[in-house]
């Protein structure tokens, strides 16, 4: 996938906020992050969506903004691993919270597979269809 | 955060069969993890994964950490559960009905399997589920995000430890279970810059250039005119198809291939094996359209693969056909098997005679001891007018019939050998080109035919051209002989005879 900025845009564009956030010495640290965090989003997809932290949305549009189906939130609600806020009905779910969850989950996703890449090693018998039972 | 695409949201529950080989389950979660596709599964799934590794030859305590790593690699956003109720109402194949309840509970748009017959089109068609094999499931990832796909596997195949891995290695090791990804994987990481899906760059708009993609026309050492010779033989002359097939007994009378054939056109890119890229390659046969240059869903689903081998002369024939691509294993054998070892010596034998003057040690001494007698006692029956003497005639047959014979007269001999040899081959001209495929005669027994290059591919329809038998030997450590220059085996005498060579196949 290509992003909304090259990589050349990207680098120059990391290079002012650089200047500019070290000569505004009162912004927040999360704050600076962000805007950090926007170059790298953008160089890396072909578009972004800005939310405030303590914006909530629907079951329906955390489904897209996690890229899963809207019966995996579900599930996830179900099971307390995404907190939500509001009724049985309108479940509504913070910005924050989903962003705190896909770090989480991307992060130890990474670490497992690594784990299962780790079982693949020369003693490791060929790939082979076998019927299950 | 991003808005996915649409193309995003395919959900594919992943049956247990997809999971137990590592490498293929590993594949398929780092294409997961890179948003491909969102994956799903069921304790029951990851139970059956977990109690069917060992056949794999994972040892239970591995098979049990394996199948933890994958739960925490997706916790609960794979895990469908709450499904029990809907096992009852499915009828697909009785074991597999908690997968098929769980795809539906789970809302998967795929479930992916092996085990396509278990699962009736009827059993599936009233819950928006397809059922697809893991291969044309890859394959469709491929050709939807390409670029994508194999940047998560290039990140995966970094992850490979012990020993580290290229990506063509891992692919490689894919082609048993899910060969066509595999193989069309690989073109695609070789060929980053071409156009972004791998659709396209495989058939060319314009018949002109698809007839100058193919190369020089009659050149064997080029896998596309040799596929596309074999192909027009389907269709004009089936002598020259045949010339150009590996291993005939599989063809027939041909009619099932001509049927698999009608409308459908080859495009000209050659796929290399990706685990045996010198020996092994593929092409594809799609269907027919006015226009070609961005056919789409043929690549999904209609391909027919014409699987190509080479053999040691550089030359390549048809080895199969089919919608799948066989492991290279499966074509050129599982150990590092030369076809036709005796072949290459009949090459060299058949190169050098012309030669003015051809290494002896070559001519005669590559011809098997009962060959030489044979030609000795011809030879001697032909010149000699003092034969008659029996005893005295069998001990100058076997001098000049030694390997390095010393017999005055061996000059002489060898000289009227190589004129006679010289005279049955002179169409070879020394440029000698293989006929099909060696064929197995007797235990030790390979029967091989060869033409002159003049004529292999290339001559006209229905006309017959010359071509001579060998049979070679194997006289063990991958050295061969000339068992004879023809179909029978020489038997030694007074006139010297011949008889069919060893094996009575299929009763003759």
């Amino acid at each position: 996938m290509t992003g909304a900025i090259a990589h050349d845009e990207a680098q120059q564009l990391r290079a002012a906020l650089d200047d500019l956030l070290r000569s505004s010495p009162d912004i927040s640290d999360n704050a600076r992050a962000a805007f950090v965090r926007l170059v790298d989003v953008l160089e890396a997809n072909r578009d972004a969506v800005v939310f405030a932290a303590d914006e909530t949305v629907s079951t329906q549009q955390a489904a897209a903004l996690l890229g899963v189906s809207r019966m995996t939130v579900v599930r996830l609600v179900d099971r307390g691993e995404l907190h939500v806020e509001g009724g049985a009905v309108h479940r509504r779910i913070f910005v924050s919270e989903l962003a705190r969850y896909q770090a989480e989950s991307s992060r130890r996703r990474r670490s497992a597979l690594a784990e299962l890449a780790g079982d693949i090693d020369q003693d490791t018998p060929a790939d082979r269809v076998i019927e299950t039972r | 955060m991003t808005t996915p695409d649409p193309a995003d949201s395919r959900t594919a529950l992943l049956d247990a069969c997809a999971l137990v080989p590592i490498r293929l389950a590993t594949t398929l979660l780092w294409l997961a993890e890179a948003g491909l596709f969102e994956v799903l599964w069921s304790d029951a799934i990851l139970d059956e994964v977990e109690r069917n590794l060992p056949t794999l030859g994972v040892s239970p305590e591995r098979a049990t950490r394996r199948v933890a790593a994958m739960r925490e690699a997706f916790g609960a956003a794979a895990l469908v559960d709450d499904f029990e109720h809907l096992i009852p109402n499915m009828t697909c194949d009785a074991k597999d009905r908690h997968v098929l309840a769980a795809a539906i509970r789970g809302g998967a748009d795929t479930v992916v399997t092996f085990n396509l017959k278990d699962f009736p089109p009827a059993s599936v068609a009233d819950h928006g589920v397809e059922v697809v094999h893991p291969d044309t499931f890859l394959t469709r990832l491929l050709a939807e995000r390409p670029g994508d796909a194999i940047a998560a596997l290039r990140r995966g195949t970094a992850d490979l430890r012990n020993p580290t891995q290229t990506l063509e290695e891992l692919l490689a090791s894919l082609t048993a279970t899910v060969p066509i990804f595999a193989n069309l994987a690989a073109d695609v990481a070789a060929s980053p810059a071409e156009s972004p899906s791998p659709v396209a760059a495989l058939v060319s708009a314009n018949p002109q250039e698809t007839v100058a993609a193919f190369g020089e026309l009659g050149d064997l050492t080029n896998p596309a005119q040799v596929a596309l010779a074999w192909w027009t033989g389907i269709i004009t002359d089936l002598d020259l198809t045949r010339v150009l097939t590996f291993d005939l007994s599989a063809w027939g009378d041909y009619q099932w291939a001509v049927y698999m054939l009608a409308d459908k056109s080859l495009a000209s890119k050659v796929l290399p094996a990706v685990d045996a890229p010198g020996r092994v390659a593929f092409m594809r046969f799609i269907p027919e359209v006015a226009t070609t240059a961005q056919v789409f869903s043929p690549y999904l689903t209609a391909a027919t693969f014409v699987t190509l081998i080479r053999l040691w002369d550089g030359t390549w024939r048809v080895w199969g056909l089919g919608p799948s691509m066989p492991a290279a294993k499966d074509v050129i054998g599982a150990d590092d098997f030369v076809p036709g070892g005796g072949t290459a010596l009949v090459l060299e034998w058949l190169t050098r005679i012309v030669e003015p003057n051809p290494p002896v040690e070559l001519i005669w001494g590559s011809l098997d001891g009962p060959l030489r007698l044979a030609n000795a006692q011809s030879w001697l029956m032909a010149t000699d007018e003092a034969a008659a003497n029996g005893a005295r005639r069998d001990a100058v047959a076997e001098q000049l019939a030694a390997r390095e014979s010393t017999h005055p007269r061996f000059g002489e001999f060898f000289d009227a050998l190589l004129a006679r040899y010289r005279g049955v081959y002179s169409e070879v001209d020394g440029k000698p080109c293989l006929v099909g495929a060696t064929e197995t005669v007797g235990v030790d027994l390979e029967l091989v035919v060869f033409s002159s290059e003049h004529y292999v591919g290339r001559h006209e329809a229905a006309e017959p051209f010359p071509a001579h038998s060998f049979i070679t030997r194997h006289i063990g450590n991958g050295e061969w002989v000339i068992a004879a220059n023809a179909r029978r085996i020489p038997v030694p005498g007074w006139p010297p005879t011949e008889v069919l060579p060893g094996l009575l196949i299929d009763g003759n």
